[in-house]
């Protein structure tokens, strides 16, 4: 009895290990090569469906593709160290911030999509590597009834907004963009970081007169029953927030702006699909497919001629706010050091 | 004299590959991880422990994780070894019933434990919301900060004890506990100088384990801890995240392994001075102790179905939430319109919704397997051989407990994204193995702990017994040896199996992009990008996830396999009868 399963045990271990085996083989077959002109596309908004909808759409258009999804903080991780060997052909979403940081890694092809003339090229890169999809601006949602509602950050150090703001964490993109986009607003060449006394003391004051998002809690719940009105949100996730919950928010538009993220795509090196990825990123970024991406996602496309035909609580969403004037190399260059002095110094 | 120097080329081939691996797999990534983070122009930089320590966050948080650490050590011994004696040692009516409810800490860990125990203490919880009935007055919000951490870790964590103490106390020779009996020993001196002598190997295996799990602490203090009690590791894993910030990651991580190696050899210092092992060849079958004194009989029960409780709400209501809708699970109001089977439905909305199980459990039994088999073997290393050298074996297999999974997959992908000549110039980055390979170095250490403990009730007389009779090395270990350590050995594969089922931090580095396994898929439904429908998904999955680990825990326990064993048995004989 114990041998056999003993035997068992190692029948099980034979079978994993042939399996990992030939599953290594496969890959070092397609590794720098791309196989058999299948595309794999790699993202971080591929959630909710997203994926499936886009496989099967690409297949209708003839385009064979696997997405990938992949959380934000870990994607462009991911491609640096899959450097040598490449597994992905395209990529989409992230932000200008990881698109730099993946640029200096030189990890993408240089190309130029048919559709450049129909998106704002200074949304872009100039060096011509990545190329606009969808805009996401960041925000402030209130609860719609709160009363005298601040109308920028800087509003929101004194003693009345004590403890009534969510930030989120910094780990994520929108907690992290936003942070980004307060600092440069007090840059400073000789400030420690590149950002002045004035503007740390700021900060300082924003996080601690504020509450940072804890794991697992509600805090668009929050919002709406207003025991904590005001909160951090994404673009997309105020338009999905407020149809799936059934209610309104106010939005904080600042007078400087808003920080738009804006999600990109690129093509990656050491494969050999290029075509057939250059191809693919031309049907993705076209109007007529971006329309229908926005349509059934609620995204805010770049194209302008998709943005046309947008439905009108999208536009009055984005017409609300205005972009605010950001030097995205320069945040690339310090985001992760602002980021790590905000969370040793002033986060309690 | 020559026999003995002569050496076996089989043992040696294994030894070197043994090695090899530790080398190549194990130390090499993580030694060049701390160079590269800590070695910038030819010196060490220094400068990030000023930056860890004038951050009176940083340091608080450090302080927190070792003050969790050393409580758990005490409380999860307590409720883990009350478990066990509850079920396995006391005659408590009901034990049955008593034991799969202590189980349900094998099943589910994380942040929806967290949450489930939230659900029943949290501001909105069902005891929360009784306790208001009574004291209007009191704050809703009470279950937060170093108390609530403490009580939901303290029972949470004690699935060590069920596995490993409850193997370990079946192993007692009750012909001793007779013994004592007959010289008038009441039950306390039976208890204190019999059983627990016994058990001591496995308590300090266990009581490792615990301190490790309190100065890794994660979601606990994430979800209940509050403000005022946050632990270290969450900000471990969030600067590791960032390439900036790697330095201040891995110095943390550097500060927790110190602290764990001086508690290694602590222990392993105490460990030399003795321990007690059944020298019976003949062992008697435990029989369950009944407790003459009335007021502690009663005391016990209650004890024990109090903690019964304790151990059932939050999973209930995991399971009961995982039917509602996300209003319903996040403000606990329940309405006849709560319940819904959309969840999961949309579970296995495609074929393609199976494929990420497939994945994970082949990676997670071969991963739980081949960590045994190599954790065996270093043990034997370690434990037959004369040479000091062979202690090596022993601290190769123990470096994974020094860094956290995240930046073990770190030191993985820089180690091996170009090519090597340590494992023949090839690149694992973007393979299947490296998964695979990543799994079973974090499981080393813990198995190999484990397993260790377990070669203590290891008989030497029979192996040499066997030696005599002229059996072979392989030999002696499938039939003696295996046998003894057999029950230590499943339980490490099935913890093993389900701790990996579902992981996410070393995952998301190293999986293959075409081979999903669950933890990315489930992390990918609870994304702050994702629908707040998707969020209630998480419930699902652990549920889902439950199961799985049950149906692990059913046959690696013995209990399942023995079924099926009887069931064929069975038809076999209808057959020959029918003939």
């Amino acid at each position: 009895m114990k041998t056999r399963r003993l035997g068992a045990l190692g029948l099980c271990l034979a079978v994993t290990l042939s399996m990992a085996a030939c599953g290594s083989g496969n890959s070092d077959n397609n590794s720098g090569k791309g196989g058999d002109s299948q595309l794999i596309v790699y993202t971080n908004s591929g959630s909710d469906g997203r994926d499936a909808w886009l496989e099967e759409r690409a297949s209708e258009a003839g385009f064979n593709i696997t997405v990938v999804q992949i959380a934000a903080g870990d994607l462009a991780n991911r491609i640096v160290s899959e450097k040598n060997n490449a597994q992905a052909d395209l990529v989409f979403g992230l932000n200008n911030v990881e698109y730099e940081k993946l640029k200096a890694e030189d990890t993408m092809e240089k190309w130029e999509p048919e559709w450049k003339d129909e998106v704002d090229m200074s949304l872009g890169d100039p060096d011509g590597y990545y190329y606009p999809i969808v805009i996401q601006p960041l925000v402030n949602i209130m609860n719609k009834d709160l009363k005298n509602p601040p109308k920028d950050y800087t509003d929101l150090l004194s003693d009345e907004w004590t403890d009534k703001y969510t930030i989120l964490g910094f780990g994520g993109g929108t907690g992290k963009t936003l942070l980004a986009g307060f600092l440069v607003r007090y840059t400073d060449p000789d400030g420690e970081l590149g950002i002045s006394d004035e503007g740390w003391d700021t900060i300082k004051q924003w996080i601690q007169n504020g509450h940072m998002e804890a794991d697992g809690e509600d805090y668009v719940g929050a919002v709406i029953d207003g025991s904590r009105p005001i909160c951090e949100m994404w673009g997309s996730g105020v338009l999905q927030n407020e149809a799936e919950r059934n209610t309104e928010f106010q939005i904080m538009s600042p007078e400087v702006g808003v920080p738009y993220v804006t999600e990109q795509i690129a093509i990656l090196k050491g494969r050999n699909n290029t075509e057939k990825a250059i191809e693919f990123a031309n049907w993705f970024g076209s109007s007529e497919l971006q329309t229908e991406w926005m349509n059934k996602f609620g995204t805010v496309p770049c194209n302008e001629n998709a943005f046309e035909q947008a439905s009108e609580d999208i536009k009055e969403f984005v017409g609300s706010v205005h972009q605010q004037d950001i030097d995205w190399a320069f945040v690339a260059e310090n985001l992760d050091a602002w980021v790590e002095k905000v969370e040793l110094e002033f986060v309690q | 004299m020559l026999a003995k120097k002569r050496i076996s080329i089989p043992g040696l081939v294994l030894k070197i590959a043994v090695a090899w691996a530790l080398i190549a797999f194990v130390a090499y990534p993580v030694i060049s991880l701390l160079i590269q983070t800590f070695w910038h122009d030819g010196a060490i930089s220094t400068g990030v422990i000023g930056k860890v320590f004038s951050s009176a966050r940083a340091v608080q948080s450090l302080k927190n994780s070792f003050i969790l650490a050393f409580t758990l050590v005490i409380t999860v011994n307590i409720v883990g070894t009350l478990c066990v004696l509850f079920t396995e040692y006391w005659d408590i009516k009901g034990a049955k019933i008593l034991r799969l409810s202590y189980m349900t800490s094998l099943i589910y860990s994380g942040v929806v434990l967290v949450a489930g125990y939230k659900y029943v203490y949290g501001g909105t919880g069902l005891l929360t919301k009784l306790l208001l009935q009574f004291f209007p007055d009191m704050d809703p919000n009470w279950f937060v900060g170093y108390g609530a951490v403490v009580f939901v870790m303290t029972f949470s964590c004690t699935q060590n004890h069920m596995m490993f103490l409850k193997n370990a106390i079946h192993g007692l020779d009750y012909h001793t506990v007779e013994a004592a009996k007959n010289m008038g020993a009441g039950q306390a001196a039976i208890f204190f100088k019999i059983v627990i002598p016994v058990l001591k190997p496995t308590f300090f295996a266990i009581t490792i384990l615990t301190f490790l799990t309190g100065l890794g602490a994660m979601s606990a203090p994430l979800i209940v801890g509050g403000e005022d009690f946050q632990t270290i590791n969450p900000m471990i894993i969030t600067f590791s995240r960032s390439a900036y910030s790697r330095e201040v990651a891995a110095f943390l991580a550097v500060i927790l392994g110190v602290a764990t190696i001086i508690l290694l050899m602590i222990f392993s210092q105490v460990e030399k001075k003795g321990n007690y092992v059944s020298v019976s060849k003949t062992k008697a079958k435990l029989t369950k102790q009944k407790i003459n004194n009335p007021v502690l009989n009663v005391i016990a029960h209650i004890a024990a179905w109090l903690m019964f409780a304790i151990y059932m709400l939050p999973i209930i209501l995991i399971v009961i939430y995982s039917f509602c809708d996300y209003n319903t699970i996040m403000t606990g109001e329940f309405t006849p319109g709560s319940f819904t089977l959309e969840n999961y439905q949309k579970l296995f909305t495609s074929i393609g919704a199976v494929r990420p199980y497939l994945v994970s459990i082949a990676y997670s039994l071969g991963a739980a397997l081949l960590a045994a088999v190599i954790s065996i073997t270093c043990v034997r290393f370690v434990q037959k051989s004369k040479n000091k050298l062979n202690k090596l074996f022993e601290y190769g297999v123990l470096i994974p407990w020094l860094l956290p999974s995240t930046l073990i997959a770190l030191g993985m992908t820089m180690a091996y994204g170009d090519r090597n000549p340590l494992i023949f110039n090839k690149v694992l980055v973007g393979t299947t193995v490296i998964l695979l390979i990543g799994y079973v170095i974090i499981k080393l250490p813990f198995s190999y702990r484990m397993i260790r403990a377990a070669f203590f009730a290891v008989d030497d007389d029979l192996e040499d017994a066997a030696k005599c009779m002229g059996a072979g090395t392989l030999y002696t270990m499938r039939k003696i040896i295996i046998p003894v350590i057999l029950p230590a050995v499943m339980s490490v594969v099935i913890l093993n199996f389900n701790g990996l089922l579902s992981d996410y931090d070393l995952t998301a580095f190293l999986y293959h992009p075409l081979f999903q396994p669950l933890g990315i898929v489930i992390k990918a439904a609870s994304d702050e990008n994702a629908s707040i429908d998707a969020k209630c998904m998480s419930f699902v999955y652990t549920v889902v996830l439950m199961i799985l680990s049950s149906v692990a825990l059913y046959f690696g326990q013995g209990s399942g396999m023995q079924t099926i064993r009887r069931w064929k048995q069975k038809r076999l004989e209808k057959k020959v009868f029918r003939k």
